[in-house]
């Protein structure tokens, strides 16, 4: 799943869950445009 | 997008064709295919969640947009340096540098998105499991 994720346009490595701490149990689904990276994964479009 | 997400909400319209004219309008693409779906080719839903992440946890390179928690942040730092230790992660040592010499570990604050179609949360989503929060106004909840 965490390789798949993106952070500030980065994707995360295999090991991302266990480098990362979160703030709060709250997730929010949200909906966005989508572009697609070098890797062909389907990213966020800010 | 917001923009348009916000006009919606604060004027509850709810007919899709309404909104995809409010996209177009923005110059966006259309929000929903002809079948009301989201319009596959062009969004995607994704889970956000607010996280703290080290250099280690990401794939290469800074991330575009950051907000690092610098050494003005020592206390957040030794935190995440002790959640580390805490999570079994032997001599996580997070490092503010050595002068010129640099060997900074960087510490950035923002939100991860996990596109929720490859997901275990979407695997829920779709399957119809996913947990759902009784409201006041949901025959189901408990008053």
């Amino acid at each position: 799943m965490w390789e798949k994720a993106t952070f500030g346009g980065t994707r995360f490595n295999g090991n991302g869950l266990s480098h990362a701490i979160l703030h709060s149990s709250d997730m929010a689904l949200v909906t966005l445009p989508v572009t697609t990276d070098s890797s062909g994964n389907r990213i966020p479009d800010f | 997008m917001e923009e348009v997400e916000d006009w919606i909400r604060a004027n509850n319209i709810t007919d899709k064709n309404e909104i995809n004219n409010l996209y177009v309008n923005a110059s966006l693409p259309p929000k929903y295919n002809a079948k009301g779906e989201l319009n596959p080719r062009d969004y995607d839903t994704f889970a956000a969640i607010q996280v703290t992440v080290d250099d280690k946890a990401l794939k290469g390179g800074k991330p575009q947009f950051k907000d690092e928690v610098t050494e003005a942040d020592s206390q957040e730092r030794e935190l995440f340096e002790e959640t580390m230790l805490k999570n079994g992660i032997k001599d996580y040592n997070l490092s503010d540098g050595w002068g010129f010499f640099g060997g900074k570990d960087h510490l950035y604050k923002g939100t991860v998105f996990i596109p929720i179609r490859d997901s275990v949360v979407g695997s829920l989503v779709n399957s119809g499991q996913a947990p759902k929060i009784n409201l006041p106004s949901d025959a189901n909840s408990i008053n």
